[in-house]
């Protein structure tokens, strides 16, 4: 299925001060990220090269994200983030919840994350959850090129969480298929087709009879 | 047309398909469906046609399949809905036929599976009700609103239920939606109630729940609804029907009365204005408003019902009394029967005698008889207009009368003089109307006293009733002594004069004391609010309010094309305001082809000089002379006094930079009548003998900005063809012409005002004149108006030449040399100025 794997054009150059990311799930990304870091200085420089525009388009599938970033000496270098896909079990919690209150897929529709969802199973990375690997020579965790994507992944977050989900195992139509299913009462569908073809035939209204009120 | 095959709907179109399984016939693109037959689900070939196409195949197949005849029926039905202007809900007995008409699906029409559930086949009413949405072209956008229900209004205890329409679906509850309808719909359905609920909270505890169907609502959220929580949300709010609202309007207490309804209108006092509030038609009383300013839940009991009780309505129940209203503020009030209570517009209504006088002011006139004394039969609408004046006048009102030129505002008044049967009535008016306003009081009313306060005569001793005229000029120049008399009318005529409120003749206008003002004018004020505003700020003060204020509430949204504010503001107007058009379909049969009006006119003092020293030097010269040298100085007198009538310029052949406004009592009527028939967009032949006089008015007209040519004897014809086409287009609203030049071939019916600016003596050449424009073919009546000047030859000579009937056939053959006939006696006295005593 296409949509298990989403692209994203390159973010051109950002400047300006405020926070990096603009949501509480965007931030709390960021600081996931922040807090495992053993580097601050690769840190510091994944910003900058994020806000350069350095990074080139991002790859999202579940359990990676990806993309190429340029670098002054002897890029590009090809970072990518792995993350654990939820398990079935944490998917039926996060499902089962969403489907019982109807505000939750309201939110995630208007492209907000409930923070009782995150709360619930690990959406948002814990410490240690986010794997960056790239092929540059330097060795530090990440390296200012993983940094510098998982930065611009927060933008991304903002703009849409069902990313999030996506990197955690499920496409945004599985989702929403999903409670679709769950919401649905379960009740009888239609009529019986048995039931349709035995049954007798009242005849037709009388056309005369239905005479709409003008509006 | 053959019959139909089998049929199915889907969103958007319908499938024809055969039960046998083969390919069905007929247009459409071809493919094939899912169906179920008794034997089970099959795919079976099909075309399929976008719904709209489909409506029309329907209705026109004679029969076929039962499926194919119960969508028959339902496109028909969808057709039906369309036509009604149908949106979205059903009325009960709308769906009670719907619900037969599903019920009565043949289970071929729905043979389609549910997606997902190959024995089962989708419910037939909501399929139905999609199908005709479809057919209805019912919007595509989801809108969702909230039914209020209540199992038990006494305990007040309410439920708002979700339900949406548009999209695929005509009208479902969420509830049912969940169930069959589509994602994507439910999707929208969120996203709506999202949003609304972060504008008014209490909504948020649909979201909480599985499906956002239904939420109890408590008191203070029922009272938050009805006070329009949800207006600008996009949520609409359908309240039970068995709930009503009360509706609240304004009432003026008009109290007993007055003793004098003149002076009522004028005074200070102020009438009693509150809030009603009523149950349908019902009034409540004081007790039962007393109870709901008590009531401290949104629904109550009352009479029997339960009523809604929002918290303005409350508040008006509770603060009955609204600010006080002027006495004539309130006639204002009534009249529109609005008012703009706390920036709310409100209703507004009234009672007793002040009603009586809406009501009275408000209904067309009603014909009255003509007074006796009027020395003339009025037309019919003549007398509606009387009517109309003496409704007004009757209060202590006033009003503008603003007919066309030609229509008798003239004789209404003084029909209204003799009605009110009273007076004095004093005529203020343009000075070169005075001659007009005394000849025709003379003629219509004689008997009646008539007299001029102008000029060197200023008298106003022993006035017993009758007509005083004066002009603009002495009301400016000296309003006190017209000032010191209780005038019973006081009428102004040709009123766009004093368009200008601030200036110095409006307001000594306004210092004259009287029982009622009557404005004239010939010209559509209405066009104009301010114009408007100040004639009937002093025919009727107050009415209207401070022209700020005026302009604000009415000359915007009026401007800007507000139905309802011109409506209202109409309301307002219209018994103060009466005006008829010569085009109107009730006047136009009324009026003859065509009417000639002598219309006198004063000299002025340096016409008058000159006429003087002219018959003193000329009369001694035909004393002096006899034979032919008498006859030729008789001729050369009466040119000089006809040409210096007409104007001084033109005796004295002055050049062409000499100045010629203000010079000319004729010159200043002729702007008068041209400011008034080109405001009515009318056009004009004027007649002259004298070519130097007509290049003289082309040369004052061009000065003034108003188009016009000139026809004489020397003009090519060719040019004279081009002349008479800019004219009959329109292009030219004022054609000079020397009568002379006239000739024959000319048609010139576009005219429907004929101005005769010097005297003939030869009723047949002035009638060849006239009839130039006065054809057959001219479809407009036309109005002849012929200048005399005052107590000169041109006043007289007709008068001696209708005693005179000898001399008046020798005229008539000879011209005017004829009157060399007149001893030097009677041509004396033709010819000698009478100053009006």
């Amino acid at each position: 299925m296409t949509d298990r794997v989403r692209g994203f054009p390159a973010f051109p150059g950002r400047s300006g001060r405020g926070p990096f990311a603009r949501t509480w799930w965007g931030r709390a990304w960021v600081q996931a990220m922040e807090d495992t870091a053993l580097d601050l200085r690769q840190l510091r420089r994944g910003r900058q090269y994020a806000a350069a525009g350095l990074v080139g388009p991002i790859t999202v599938s579940p359990g990676r994200i990806s993309a190429t970033a340029e670098d002054a000496d002897d890029g590009p270098f090809h970072a990518v983030l792995h993350l654990a896909e939820l398990s079935t079990t944490d998917w039926e919690l996060l499902l089962d919840r969403a489907a019982d209150h109807a505000g939750h897929l309201a939110a995630l529709l208007d492209r907000h994350l409930p923070p009782e969802l995150a709360d619930l199973v690990p959406l948002l990375p814990g410490i240690g959850d986010l794997d960056p690997d790239c092929d540059c020579p330097g060795w530090e965790l990440p390296c200012r090129h993983a940094a510098a994507l998982s930065f611009q992944v927060a933008w991304l977050l903002d703009a849409d969480p069902f990313l999030l989900l996506l990197a955690r195992g499920r496409t945004e139509a599985e989702v929403l298929d999903d409670l679709g299913r769950r919401t649905a009462p379960r009740v009888s569908v239609g009529v019986s087709a048995a039931e349709a073809y035995a049954r007798e035939l009242p005849p037709l209204p009388d056309p005369a009879a239905f005479t709409p009120r003008r509006r | 047309m053959e019959t139909l095959d089998a049929v199915v709907v889907e969103p958007g179109g319908v499938v024809f398909w055969r039960p046998d399984g083969g390919e069905p016939a007929g247009p459409g693109r071809l493919g094939t469906v899912e169906v179920v037959l008794p034997e089970g689900a099959r795919t079976v070939p099909a075309r399929r046609v976008p719904t709209a196409e489909a409506v029309a195949l329907l209705r026109e197949a004679p029969g076929g399949q039962p499926s194919a005849v119960f969508w028959a029926l339902a496109a028909e039905a969808g057709v039906r809905l369309a036509d009604a202007g149908w949106t979205g809900p059903l009325d009960p007995d709308e769906q009670e036929w719907l619900r037969e008409l599903a019920d009565a699906m043949p289970p071929q029409a729905h043979a389609s599976p549910v997606p997902g559930h190959p024995d089962r086949l989708p419910e037939r009413y909501p399929l139905l009700l999609r199908f005709l949405g479809d057919v209805a072209g019912l919007e595509p956008d989801v809108r969702v609103s909230l039914r209020l229900e209540s199992g038990d209004l006494a305990a007040g205890r309410f439920r708002a239920v979700v339900q949406v329409h548009g999209g695929a679906e005509p009208l479902v509850d969420a509830e049912q939606l969940w169930c069959s309808g589509e994602q994507d719909t439910r999707h929208e359905v969120l996203l709506a109630l999202r949003h609304a609920a972060e504008l008014w909270p209490p909504l948020a505890p649909l979201l909480s729940a599985a499906i956002p169907s239904s939420l109890p609502l408590g008191d203070e959220e029922v009272a938050e609804l009805l006070g329009g929580a949800l207006d600008g949300t996009g949520v609409a709010v359908h309240w039970p029907a068995e709930l009503t609202g009360l509706t609240a309007r304004a009432v003026v207490r008009p109290g007993i009365e007055p003793g004098d309804v003149r002076t009522f209108f004028g005074g200070d006092r102020v009438l009693q204005f509150d809030w009603q509030l009523a149950l349908g038609d019902v009034e409540l009383t004081k007790e039962e408003l007393d109870a709901l300013a008590e009531a401290r839940r949104p629904v109550v009991r009352l009479r029997d019902r339960w009523v809604l009780l929002d918290r303005k309505t409350a508040d008006r129940a509770r603060d009955r009394e609204l600010k006080p209203l002027t006495a004539i503020e309130a006639l204002g009030v009534a009249l529109t029967g609005r008012a703009e209570v706390g920036g709310d517009h409100v209703e507004v209504r009234t009672d007793g005698w002040l009603e009586d006088l809406r009501a009275r002011l408000s209904a067309d006139p009603e014909p009255v008889p003509q007074p006796a004394g009027l020395a003339a039969h009025l037309r019919d609408y003549q007398l509606r207009g009387l009517q109309w004046l003496d409704t007004i006048t009757g209060p202590g009102l006033g009003g503008c009368l603003a007919d066309d030129m030609g229509l008798g505002k003239t004789i209404t008044l003084i029909a209204l003089h003799l009605h009110r049967g009273t007076g004095p009535t004093l005529v203020v008016c343009p000075a070169s109307l005075l001659g007009t306003w005394e000849s025709e009081i003379r003629r219509f009313a004689p008997g009646v006293p008539v007299r001029r306060f102008h000029g060197s005569s200023r008298s106003l001793a022993d006035l017993d009733g009758g007509f005083v005229l004066t002009t603009y000029g002495t009301v400016r120049a000296d309003p006190a002594p017209l000032a010191a008399v209780a005038w019973d009318l006081l009428v102004a005529d040709e009123a766009q004069h004093v368009k200008n409120h601030r200036s110095e003749t409006a307001k000594a206008l306004r210092s004259l004391g009287s029982t009622a003002r009557i404005a004239l004018t010939g010209t559509p004020v209405e066009n104009t609010l301010t114009e408007l505003w100040a004639i009937l700020d002093w025919t009727t003060p107050g009415l209207l309010g401070p022209l700020a204020e005026f302009r604000t509430r009415w000359g915007k949204p009026v401007e800007s094309g507000d139905p309802a504010a011109a409506e209202q503001l109409s309301r307002l107007l219209r018994p103060f305001l009466l005006r008829r058009r010569k085009s109107d379909p009730g006047i136009a049969p009324e009026l003859p082809a065509k009417t000639e009006t002598d219309r006198p006119v004063s000299l002025t003092t340096e016409q008058a000089v000159l006429y003087e020293a002219t018959v003193r030097e000329l009369m001694a010269e035909v004393a002096a002379s006899d034979g032919i040298a008498r006859r030729g100085r008789v001729v050369k007198l009466l040119t000089a006094l006809k040409q210096i009538c007409n104007h001084p310029a033109q005796y004295l052949g002055e050049p062409d930079d000499s100045p010629l406004a203000g010079r000319s009592g004729k010159l200043e009527l002729l702007d008068d009548l041209l400011d008034t028939i080109l405001a009515e967009d009318g056009a004009v032949l004027v007649f002259t003998q004298y070519v130097t006089l007509a290049r003289l008015l082309e040369r004052h007209l061009t000065g003034r900005g108003i188009r016009s040519q000139l026809l004489h004897g020397g003009t090519p014809v060719t040019r004279r063809e081009e002349q008479v086409r800019r004219f009959q287009s329109g292009e030219v609203p004022v054609f000079l012409l020397s009568l002379k030049a006239a000739g024959t071939g000319l048609t010139l019916t576009r005219a429907d005002h004929v101005v005769h600016y010097d005297r003939w003596w030869n009723p047949a050449v002035e009638d060849q004149a006239t009839d130039r424009a006065y054809r057959i073919g001219q479809t407009k009546p036309v109005q002849v108006h012929r200048l005399v000047t005052e107590g000169t030859v041109e006043d007289r000579i007709a008068v001696m030449l209708r005693e005179k009937r000898a001399l008046a056939d020798s005229v008539l053959t000879a011209g005017e040399a004829a009157l060399s006939e007149l001893t030097d006696a009677e041509l004396a006295d033709l010819v000698t100025l009478r100053r009006n005593a």
